[in-house]
């Protein structure tokens, strides 16, 4: 498998005094034809991490290289011809298209800035990823108010899949809508990728997405990877970060008979300072010792292919 | 003070209709429910069928285009529709709290958070600033809450999401309610924290006796911490009963299509 994104060092800073860090360290390599996982709590870092990888964002320091160019680099024309490449599908779908214009046109609207096409080849493509996505073609010429959260979804879908890009970034696919649309979007990501071999990077807070659609896993907290696996089987037995496994813990049972609520807990009191120095998840962590307050944990490999930051395994 | 009783919150054939530019809605046709005390009641359903509509009724803030065609709520002897306009200001938030989905737009960003707990107990219970102060920092260690003095003089905008939801719990029980409505309270949290609060939400129900309405869209939470459950679609109740039942033995085909879809 060829390496389709590389980042090094990767670090993305916010404010005047750049003490908000976003991004914080992250080196990972995604092959082609793979689709990894991208997991963490609110301010984590993923979607900061995500729109770094799709150059909507200019890293504060570090690399990265997509298809072997290095980005920085690259001029603002160069980058354009990646930029179809590389799509990015986002939570809210209908903030997506703009409400004047019709479905179809909005999606011809990026066919055309990338693509010199005859005008019949246009309404063709347009045509084509609406049905790829599992839509009625009629939809081109509704509006955005006129179609359902599913419908907007798929067709958000089929917007980043008219360019035909190798890597698809999707962020939170499928957070805003109902459980019953859902899983179909999930299966539809899922077909799509067997059949047309590209390659995902999910951005989810969500752990009960991964296992539909991944093959590798990276947790992230405050801004670094905290533990990352090559593979999706039996995750929530393999996982070994106190962060990952409190996560997992944290997933609403599926039926009441395994429910955790109202057992026996430790008194641990809610606080979500982030601390200065040690380990970034030393606050809410049950194993800490004195060495997690003084020095912050590196990734490293447990097993094959399994990689955690702490220092209590 | 007045006497309370273990009677419950009790809905009867309610129906709420809203006038649109696109003629009359039937939000809510003919809805049964009852909510008793100590026990966790979760209405389920999914956008559009009619939740929310229900509770803004329970509560009186359902917007002016907004009617009930028919049907009464009852809180012992009183029917919580015909009430003057003193009797809803020692009802709500006295005998019956509401917490909602995004706590950040439900607390005044120019008010800091003592202000904001003791506003209700210095009305309503008239309590001197000491006592209150007092009951408030309180309510705010109830909920977990870490620097209780520290917190009262934060504005909502300094704290997390989960920070500003246990102070909304905390503010609407510091007032003692018997009943708490819960409108999504941890759909917009991440899962740590989401799990967090409905620990939270269920000692209340235990060690103080709290009746909850519960409105979620997401089963895994009424398993979590459901003991009676109503599956609602369009408007109308499909299906009640415990936890249990609605899980190992649901009846109504679409009980069992939300089931299904639970990844």
């Amino acid at each position: 498998m060829s390496t389709l994104v590389k980042t090094e060092h990767l670090k993305k800073y916010y404010g005047k005094k750049k003490i908000v860090k976003a991004v914080d360290d992250v080196s990972l390599e995604i092959h082609a034809g793979s689709s990894m996982a991208l997991i963490g709590e609110s301010g984590s870092g993923k979607t900061t991490l995500g729109k770094l990888i799709a150059g909507l964002e200019k890293p504060t320091d570090g690399k990265f290289w997509f298809q072997g160019n290095e980005m920085e680099q690259l001029s603002e024309k160069q980058f354009r011809k990646y930029r179809n490449n590389l799509q990015m599908i986002f939570q809210s779908s209908n903030g997506v298209f703009d409400p004047g214009y019709t479905i179809g046109d909005n999606i011809m609207e990026i066919l055309k800035l990338h693509e010199k096409l005859s005008a019949g080849e246009y309404e063709d493509r347009v045509r084509e990823a609406l049905i790829q996505t599992g839509l009625d073609p009629d939809i081109r010429n509704r509006y955005v108010g006129q179609i359902s959260g599913g419908q907007c979804q798929r067709a958000n879908i089929a917007r980043a899949l008219v360019l035909r890009p190798e890597f698809v970034i999707c962020d939170e696919p499928v957070s805003s809508l109902d459980y019953s649309i859902r899983k179909q979007i999930l299966h539809l990501l899922n077909d799509l990728q067997e059949t047309y071999e590209m390659t995902y990077l999910l951005i989810t807070h969500d752990l009960s997405n991964v296992p539909y659609l991944c093959r590798e896993v990276a947790i992230m907290y405050q801004g670094r990877i905290v533990e990352f696996l090559n593979h999706t089987d039996h995750l929530e037995q393999t996982v070994v970060h106190p962060y990952t496994i409190d996560l997992f813990d944290s997933i609403p049972v599926k039926e009441p008979r395994l429910r955790k609520t109202g057992q026996p807990r430790s008194e641990k009191i809610f606080s979500d300072k982030i601390p200065e120095k040690g380990c970034p998840y030393q606050g809410r962590c049950s194993r800490c010792s004195s060495r997690c307050l003084e020095a912050r944990p590196e990734l490293k490999e447990i097993a094959t292919g399994h990689f955690a930051a702490c220092h209590m395994l | 003070m007045e006497q309370r009783n273990d009677d419950a919150l009790i809905v009867r054939d309610l129906s709420v209709d809203f006038q649109t530019s696109r003629g009359m809605v039937h939000a809510v046709k003919g809805m049964n429910l009852e909510i008793h005390r100590g026990r966790i009641h979760a209405l389920v359903g999914e956008s559009g069928s009619g939740k929310s509509v229900t509770s803004l009724t329970i509560m009186n803030l359902l917007a002016k285009n907004g009617k009930v065609i028919h049907g009464s709520i009852h809180l012992n002897e009183k029917n919580l529709l015909k009430l003057t306009a003193k009797e809803k200001r020692e009802l709500y938030g006295n005998r019956i709290g509401m917490i909602f989905q995004d706590p950040t737009a439900a607390l005044d960003p120019l008010f800091t958070v003592e202000q904001l707990l003791l506003e209700g107990l210095r009305k309503n219970h008239r309590m001197s600033k000491e006592e209150a102060k007092k009951t408030a920092i309180e309510s705010l260690r109830m909920m977990n809450l870490r620097d209780p003095e520290e917190l009262m003089k934060k504005k909502p905008y300094e704290l997390s999401g989960g920070m500003c939801q246990r102070v909304m719990i905390a503010i609407a029980m510091s007032m003692k309610p018997d009943y708490l409505i819960a409108d999504e309270p941890t759909t917009a949290l991440d899962v740590t924290v989401q799990k967090q609060i409905l620990e939270e939400i269920w000692q209340l129900s235990r060690k103080e006796r709290l009746g909850v309405l519960f409105i979620t869209h997401d089963l895994g939470v009424v398993a979590e911490i459901a003991d009676d459950v109503s599956i609602m679609k369009d408007g109308e109740i499909l299906e009640n009963g415990t936890v249990d039942e609605i899980f190992y033995h649901p009846q109504h085909p679409y009980t069992k299509k939300l089931l299904d879809a639970v990844l």
